[in-house]
């Protein structure tokens, strides 16, 4: 087996809430993060609305789980993708999302359009979909 | 009658199936997932919109909660509820159909 590190990269397609996925691949992605490999996380689709701002789920007597992502650069993992045409599509823009912010208090969550994640993702040695 | 969709426009084809179907001035309560449909902006914006013409719309508040979703941002013409809004719109009409 070789010493280098492998790139994994988790694709978030769903809506949070509806159904147990976005929780179960948040859990997934924490898990993965302690083999020290270079991990990415994307968001598309419906999976845009995991980031959204302002969630609330007590009402729903559920886990914010919003708040997990705060912990991902911790982890080592320092790229939260959402792919730019799924956001538009959805009526939403950068302003609509949670800030996720790295060490140097840049921000881990960053807009990207499909072209260029089409590109990353062809990068990938490992790609996992939820 | 009353018809019930619960899964996003974009997951599922269960909210245009539900527009083809229901007959007129039926009402239609959209919870869950299919929360997202009622907001303004996105591509599936039209299909509510048109559908108001038709049908009375509602959402239910708390999953717009949850989500985050702001009540500012519905499609106009859609109305909210509560808890207590979806046991009287289930107890105001004769049937409920629940769209999976």
């Amino acid at each position: 087996m070789g010493s280098s590190k492998k790139r994994i990269m988790y694709v978030n397609r769903r809506a949070p809430y509806g159904t147990a996925y976005a929780l179960e691949a948040l859990d997934v992605v924490l898990a993965g993060a302690v083999f020290e490999q270079e991990v990415s996380a994307v968001f598309l689709d419906d999976g845009v609305y995991q980031l959204k701002r302002g969630q609330n789920p007590s009402v729903l007597d559920m886990k914010d789980f919003s708040k997990t992502f705060g912990a991902l650069p911790d982890f080592d993992v320092m790229h939260l993708y959402v792919e730019e045409e799924s956001l538009v599509q959805r009526g939403m823009t950068a302003e609509d999302l949670i800030e996720v912010p790295r060490e140097d208090d840049s921000n881990a969550v960053t807009l990207i359009s499909s072209t260029d994640l089409s590109m990353i993702m062809d990068q990938q040695d490992v790609v996992l979909q939820f | 009658m009353l018809h019930i969709v619960n899964k996003s426009p974009s997951e599922k084809s269960t909210l245009v199936s539900c527009l083809r179907l229901a007959a007129d001035n039926g009402d239609i309560l959209l919870i869950e997932d299919a929360v997202y449909a009622a907001m303004t902006g996105t591509h599936t914006e039209f299909l509510i919109q048109s559908a108001l013409a038709k049908y009375r719309i509602y959402v239910l508040e708390p999953d717009l909660e949850c989500r985050g979703l702001e009540i500012s941002r519905l499609i106009s013409g859609v109305k909210t509820v509560d808890y207590d809004g979806f046991v009287a719109l289930s107890v105001k009409n004769s049937a409920v159909h629940s769209w999976l």
